[in-house]
């Protein structure tokens, strides 16, 4: 009793007063970075993108919303550097702003900073050196220099984290000015492919660009002799989704056919709009056309989705249904479906696809969604009671958390559990996820997040993860399906 | 019993209100705060050379504003203005970066489940007063100092407690639990140990105990054992290096397993194919890597329990630890290993995270000591290791040092002093050369640091064939 | 502004209200709630001389008080991973009749000095009623209102840690640039600890030391996969500032270590053929020899057993008997010690009992001189130093990781005189011509500093040069037998100086100190096969 007074008597004490200040300070120096101090141009790198990292943390802090999950617009990367992060690159650069004396080691350093900065003239004066600086004889070392700063005016490869905006006018520039120095077509051939690919993206499909580009560089590609096409092959590689030939060589192709071609085609058909394509992948590649495009189904008829438990569905005619427009999304990640282990986590997986997906989806009420799961056992923290019919119900409702109503076709997962105490559970592959990798090799084709855009006779057009940079791809053709009627395959 | 030398409930949840109240910004908070006294006294060369009262209080805050990066900062003051400060300086810490936020959503709440009570707590133990703590001392140093030997040593008693709260995921809370909140619990610890030597400094002997209850600690069958040992361990003779049959004293076992229960973690690890004990290899069907769960990977005598409940055994600080008994190694066969929370709701069949074996049990047989000694033909009785060091981490292999009482078996008696060894050998290698097991008993286990709680490990006499002893050491 | 007698008066009646219920831990500064001045106030002075009254008053023949207020801070490179501390802790000690007794907490209040003094007479006075103990506290010179702050050149907590993360950073891009090696993010991490000492005996001083330890490690990748590690060795612990990196020459230095894992990793690989080898050892493995063996065991309370049940004693068995004549190793080792070291990561100007610290030999021309004291163990030596002539002293080495714990006697900073000549390591290995090289040796020790198994990376040296890397070698060895193998020391230049960390005492105490030493060569060590069992 004696102690349970002294308790309630220390509780007291302790909200006894309000002190004016305590006991620790944390003491927290001036933030303000004495950049003049700072002796490298790593130290340079790093406060740049501390920089750039913080006016993307203050636009959160202030809007409340994460770049990433609003609608992509172009203009975020053709902007000029925001005034905080050319202010730090010309205060860090005191040092290194001679670009007529700068030590050349630091160019491919001082490239992207310079850019930061806004130093084009001090930019020109650097490369030229730097191009000068290349002993007559040594065309690979001039290729390679040439092809780096492509790199890093495009923001491309291990640049592409720099932050900058990609520099298509300086990029030309350098191409036009340099590149006819160096004599090896195959080389010269791969920094042409690079620039027009580049200029093929979605977002910028400089037309002009790309033929002025072109002129100087489909004669090449004509002309390619066996061992020189072999090297080219060699040297990007055919197979993999990446950076290869086969793509840029496709791309290019594609932009010299235009984009709109293509869209236009698709008007017409989606028949003439899988030909077309799978044409310029045989002209491209010397491979056979129904090899097209890295084993993608485009063409294929989309096969019915199957399942247990339907939520959503307003009938029971199969999906996708015949006469509509449809988006299949598969929705199977155990990261946005599973237990919170943290933030980025459910970001990564939830957000990043499921808002542009909403935004699809609002955008194009006619389009039929039907998204995709099958059962796991559990579903965020709940596991005892979770039947396959309470996770489609939980997951339902998860996705209309994040502005996702459609309907959600869901199916008990066949599985079996490696014998105790291992215990572990070894699913086994839903029907559906079977169907949608066409018996092919790739037989993930039906991975998570992945997005299949069905015409209206069933016929596959378009096969991409769905984010924020492949929304507007997927917008074009939903608008050209829908208006586009039934029937005309 | 309340103990007003560290924080009561009461205290701890003002505590955890008052520096909630302060966090400016939104987004997520959590505090914890820990709370411990120790009265402590240490002798030497048969005299008290200090004893002390310490005491200290921990308050970590993480502070994660809305789209901001978690920022930690950690104090022990907790005024008002230490605590404001202390948030403050973590928000702004977590201004630095940005993170996505959880964005829109509906989780489900966390399946509820009745967190079993945990008390290691004994009023004896904060009750062992300095006067009586005094009394404790002399009858500790006495037998040593009768005998004309040196006696040192250590006696801690201490209590202890912590909480924590945090606001991240109101949704998935489940009545009064969630991971974020660790209720409050409050525990207490006993140490003694001593160590006797010849003034010589050619013969030493140990022992020791700890338990959360000091009435179960006698200081004078300590102090007693310790003066034996170091009685028997005059005149050490040297012995060729090489592989003996070991008798290995609880002490003994308990120090050379100590890498083998620490290797229980994380299950996850040996399932992603990263190099341990516990990996066995790729299955290329099931595409998944198979770990050595459900095989024999020790004699089967041998079985490696834990209750995190049992106050013998541990306590529980957090409250979706798993509530239930495990068995590591069930007759030799491994059968459980620590997994996180996630890995039980992704693929088994729990929805619960398992700890480490922090304490443990292993299990025993029917041999005596003296039993094992007189079916001995040549062996080495081995009282505690020390200075344990893992060499490689797949097969255990570890070094270390005999200390404080090693003797030489022949014949079934015990003939000769022996100086001291390192040993290079692996506690597997151990549990499946096992000839002999006696009754499980509570040894000594190491000391945590301050405040933390206490992990007990009962384990049998061992007697196993071919310890690799590499070479001789002249440390007494 | 200081307490007035009123102030004091008033907090008394406070206390004494308290004193009847059992003891809430409140902090609170004073009469009224205070931001923690800066150590040199005078009403820290005031809050400790409150300790010392009630001490005295309770009946200490001798007591002190220490007040530490720490601040941490470390960084990995990214600048939200930056984690701040504190800690604001007091504790009192005191004799009474040749016992101590020590009391601590978080609270610096008036109230509280007065407990935590009357705590600590109570401790010791308990353990007094026991059999008699005697001590002699050696004399030390009363330090009057003493202010010593450590010269850094870079306060760390005075610089944005935005440059400090800007720094780390820079680093990190700095070693990828260059494509055979993989970063790992280097770090950064201080302590600023600011300490006031009284002592019954009239000292009073304050001071503020700094810690700053980094690391900056890499990989050697082949086709992708990292085959090699290293790191650089000039970032362990010192009492420097920011200080340790900036301004500093690192990026030569990793471009050194760059040339160094190449060149090891292209040397072939060879098992252990176990025998008896001359070897040379790199400044960074004698250190860790001197700091584990000499440094371990001319700890004078070990020697005599009072660290028995913890770490273990020492190899110097009859301390008393030994010092001034014992052989500890070849004439030309020479190993003094100094707290006041600049730079040191045990540096200070007073020691946890207000003691300025001294330069003093430990070991000179190979015989064993003297041993790491506190003014309560030198008192164990006076008759030796009676009859050298030397004055009876503590050399300063009481020493505590903060106020919470009592001090106990710490390894000071240790110094390892270098040979006459100029050699340094690839000198040294250039003239033993055929033997083994161990570089960035670990040591595996007994308790009392004196069998020990070394580890690191082993080379095999043909003609004078690094032929091949040995796996999975060791080296065996006892400290007497070693150091009397000294067969060369490595010049001035070649010295290198680390901070090490060193655990003592039963709860462990964790303190810093540093070793410089130069490389050296001994004669015929024992190697073996680390894995093999017998």
């Amino acid at each position: 009793m004696r102690a349970r007074r002294a308790g309630l008597l220390a509780l007291t004490l302790l909200c006894w007063t309000v002190p004016a200040a305590g006991q620790t300070r944390f003491s927290w120096p001036d933030t303000t970075v004495n950049l003049a101090a700072y002796a490298s141009v790593e130290e340079c790198q790093a406060a740049v993108s501390r920089v750039r990292s913080t006016l993307a943390t203050q636009e959160a802090l202030t809007t409340g919303h994460w770049r990433d999950t609003i609608a992509f617009a172009p203009a975020e990367l053709t902007s000029p550097p925001p005034p905080p992060v050319t202010a730090t690159a010309r205060g860090c650069l005191t040092r290194f702003a001679a670009a007529d004396s700068v030590p050349l080691t630091e160019f491919d350093y001082l490239v992207p900073l310079y850019l930061a900065a806004g130093w084009r003239d001090r930019l020109r004066t650097l490369v030229e050196r730097r191009l000068a600086a290349i002993p007559p004889k040594a065309e690979g070392e001039l290729a390679a220099v040439i092809d780096t700063l492509v790199s890093m005016y495009l923001a491309q490869g291990a640049w592409s984290g720099y932050g900058h905006a990609p520099q298509f006018a300086l990029t030309e520039e350098v191409v036009t000015r340099y590149l006819p120095r160096v004599s090896d077509r195959v080389r010269r051939l791969k920094v042409y492919f690079r620039v027009m690919h580049a200029n093929a993206a979605d977002w910028v499909m400089d037309t002009a660009a790309i033929r002025r580009l072109a002129a100087p560089a489909l004669p090449v590609l004509d002309s390619l002799t066996e061992r020189e096409r072999a090297r080219l092959e060699e040297e990007f590689g055919l197979a993999g989704n990446g950076d290869n030939f086969a793509e840029r060589v496709y791309a290019l192709l594609n932009v010299t056919t235009g984009k709109w071609a293509f869209l236009d085609a698709l008007r017409r058909s989606t028949a003439e709009f899988v030909k077309l394509k799978r044409d310029n992948w045989a002209r491209a590649t010397g491979q056979p056309p129904e090899t097209y495009l890295l084993g993608m189904p485009i063409g294929e008829r989309a096969p019915e989705l199957r399942g247990d438990i339907w939520l959503g569905r307003s009938d029971s005619a199969p999906r996708p249904r015949p006469g509509r427009v449809s988006l299949v999304v598969f929705i199977a990640n155990p990261d946005c479906l599973g237990p919170v282990v943290s933030d980025r986590m459910m970001y990564d997986s939830c957000a990043e696809n499921l808002v542009p997906l909403r935004r699809l989806a609002q955008r194009f009420p006619a389009l039929e969604v039907t998204l995709v799961a099958q059962s796991r056992g559990y579903f965020a923290y709940l596991k005892d009671s979770v039947t396959p019919a309470r996770e489609a119900e939980l997951t339902k409702r998860w996705l209309e958390a994040y502005g996702v109503h459609a309907a959600l076709v869901m199916t008990a997962t066949d599985f079996w559990r490696l014998p105790d105490p291992d215990g572990r559970r070894i699913d086994r592959d839903a029907p559906n996820r079977v169907n949608y990798s066409f018996g092919k090799s790739w037989a993930d084709g039906a991975k998570n997040r992945r997005a299949f855009l069905v015409d209206q006779d069933g016929i596959v057009v378009h096969v991409r993860d769905i984010n924020r940079y492949s929304e507007e791809e997927f917008g074009e053709m939903i608008e050209i399906l829908l208006a586009r009627g039934g029937g005309r395959s | 019993m309340s103990d007003a030398r560290i924080l009561s409930a009461e205290d701890c949840e003002a505590l955890l209100a008052r520096a909630h109240a302060f966090a400016r910004g939104g987004g997520d908070t959590t505090i914890g705060v820990s709370s411990w006294w120790q009265g402590e006294l240490r002798w030497a060369r048969n005299r008290v050379a200090l004893a002390s009262d310490r005491r200290n209080i921990g308050v970590t805050v993480t502070r994660t504003v809305r789209g901001g990066h978690p920022g930690y900062v950690s104090t022990n003051q907790i005024d008002d203005v230490s605590l404001e400060a202390a948030v403050r300086a973590a928000e702004r810490l977590s201004r630095l970066e940005a993170r996505m936020g959880r964005g829109l959503g509906y989780f489900p709440p966390q399946p509820a489940y009745e967190r079993p009570e945990s008390t290691i707590w004994s009023d004896a133990t904060p009750g062992l007063t300095t006067e009586r703590s005094g009394e404790v001392a002399r009858a500790l140093i006495a037998p040593a100092e009768a005998k004309g030997l040196l006696s040192a040593g250590y006696l801690e008693v201490r209590v202890a407690a912590q909480a924590l709260l945090g606001t991240d995921f109101p949704e998935l809370r489940a009545g009064k639990h969630a991971f974020w909140h660790h209720p409050y619990v409050r525990w207490t610890q006993a140490y003694c140990s001593t160590t006797v030597r010849d003034p010589s400094g050619m013969a030493s002997g140990w022992a020791g105990a700890s338990s959360y209850d000091w009435a179960r600690i006698d200081p004078a069958a300590l102090a007693q054992r310790a003066v034996e040992k170091c009685l028997a361990s005059r005149n050490p003779v040297a012995l060729e290096p090489g592989r003996y049959t070991v008798i290995l004293e609880p002490q003994a076992v308990a120090d050379i397993l100590e890498v083998l229960v620490g290797s229980f973690t994380s299950r996850e690890f040996p399932e992603a194919g990263i190099d341990g004990p516990w990996r066995l290899g790729p299955d290329e069907a099931l595409q998944l890597w198979r770990t050595k769960l459900g095989l024999r990977v020790v004699d089967e005598r041998v079985t490696i329990s834990h209750d995190l409940a049992h106050p013998d055994l541990g306590i529980l600080t957090e409250p979706h630890e798993y509530p239930g008994p495990v068995t590591w190694i069930d007759q030799g066969v491994l059968t459980a290993l620590a997994h996180q929370l996630p890995t039980a709701i992704q693929r088994l069949k729990g929805h619960h995270s398992l700890r480490g074996a922090s304490g443990y049990r292993m299990s025993g047989g029917t041999s005596s000591v003296e039993e094992m000694i007189r079916t001995t033909k040549r062996g080495l009785l081995v009282t505690r290791f020390s200075n344990i060091r893992l060499l490689d981490g797949v097969s255990l292999l570890s070094t270390g040092l005999t200390r404080d009482g090693l003797w030489l078996v022949e014949n079934g008696q015990i003939t000769k002093a022996v100086k001291n060894f390192r040993f290079t050998e692996s506690p597997l290698f151990v549990l499946n050369a096992i000839e002999q097991l006696g009754e499980p008993v509570r040894v000594f286990r190491p000391m945590r640091g301050e405040g933390e709680p206490l992990s007990p490990a009962i384990v049998p006499p061992v007697k196993a064939r071919d310890f690799s002893f590499t070479s001789t050491i002249d440390a007494i | 502004m200081s307490f007035s007698r009123r102030d004091l008066l008033k907090a008394g009646l406070t206390a004494t209200a308290l004193m009847a219920a059992p003891r809430p831990l409140l902090a609170r500064f004073g009469r009224r709630w205070e931001p923690a001045p800066p150590i040199q106030d005078p009403r820290v002075k005031d809050l400790a001389l409150r300790a010392l009254e009630a001490a005295r008053a309770a009946g200490a023949a001798y007591a002190d008080v220490r007040l530490t207020h720490t601040r941490s801070r470390s960084f990995l490179t990214r600048v939200a991973d930056v984690r701040d501390g504190e800690q604001v802790v007091v504790g009192a000690r005191a004799l009474v009749d040749g016992y101590w007794g020590f009391a601590s907490s978080p609270v610096w209040d008036v109230e509280e000095m007065g407990r935590l003094g009357r705590e600590a007479v109570h401790q010791a006075k308990v353990h007094a009623l026991g059999p008699a103990r005697a001590v002699e506290l050696a004399p030390v010179p009363a330090v009057r209102d003493g202010h010593w702050v450590m010269p850094v050149a870079i306060d760390p907590l005075e610089v944005s840690p935005l440059e400090i993360a800007d720094y780390l950073e820079g680093l990190r891009l700095f070693v990828s640039r260059f494509p055979d090696f993989i970063p790992l993010a280097p770090s950064y991490s201080c302590q600023v600890q600011e300490k006031a000492f009284a002592s019954s005996e009239g000292s009073y001083c304050t001071q503020r030391v700094y810690r700053s330890e980094g690391d900056v490690k890499l990989q050697l990748k082949q086709n992708g996969q990292p085959v090699y590690d290293g790191a650089l060795d000039t970032l362990t612990p010192a009492g420097v500032g920011w200080e340790l990196f900036k301004g500093q020459p690192i990026r030569e230095q990793v471009r050194r270590l760059m040339e160094d894992m190449k060149d090891e990793w292209k040397l072939p690989e060879k098992p252990v053929a176990v025998g008896r080898y001359d070897t040379v050892c790199d400044a960074w493995t004698v250190a860790r020899l001197l700091d584990q063996t000499l440094g371990r065991a001319t700890e004078l309370d070990r020697a005599l057993g009072y660290e028995a049940n913890a770490g273990g004693t020492s190899y110097l068995t009859e301390p008393l008997a030994m010092v001034g004549s014992y052989q500890a190793g070849a004439p030309t080792l020479t190993v003094t010690a100094n707290r006041a070291e600049p730079g040191g990561a045990a540096t200070v100007a007073w020691d946890d009992e207000g003691v300025k610290p001294d330069e003093f030999a430990l070991v000179r021309d190979g015989i064993l001189v003297d041993f790491q004291t506190t003014r309560e163990s030198a008192g164990w030596l006076k008759a030796h130093y009676a009859k050298t002539g030397a004055p009876l002293r503590s050399h300063g080495c009481a020493a505590a990781p903060s106020a919470l714990e009592a001090p106990l006697t710490h390894t000071p900073n240790l110094t390892l005189a270098p040979g006459r000549g100029t050699r340094d390591v690839d000198e040294l290995i250039a003239g033993m011509g055929t033997g083994l090289a161990v570089k960035g040796g670990a040591l595996e020790m007994d308790f009392q500093g004196q069998s020990g198994l070394g580890r690191g990376r082993v080379f095999e040296v043909k003609r004078g040069k690094q032929v091949a890397r040995v796996v999975g070698a060791g080296f065996l060895f006892r400290a007497n037998e070693l150091w009397k193998r000294l067969a060369a020391l490595g010049g001035p230049a070649g010295r290198r100086r680390y901070g090490l960390g060193s655990s003592k005492g039963e709860p462990a105490q964790h303190t810093y100190h540093s070793v410089t030493a130069p490389p050296a060569a001994f004669e015929q060590l024992t190697v073996i096969d680390v894995l093999r069992k017998a």
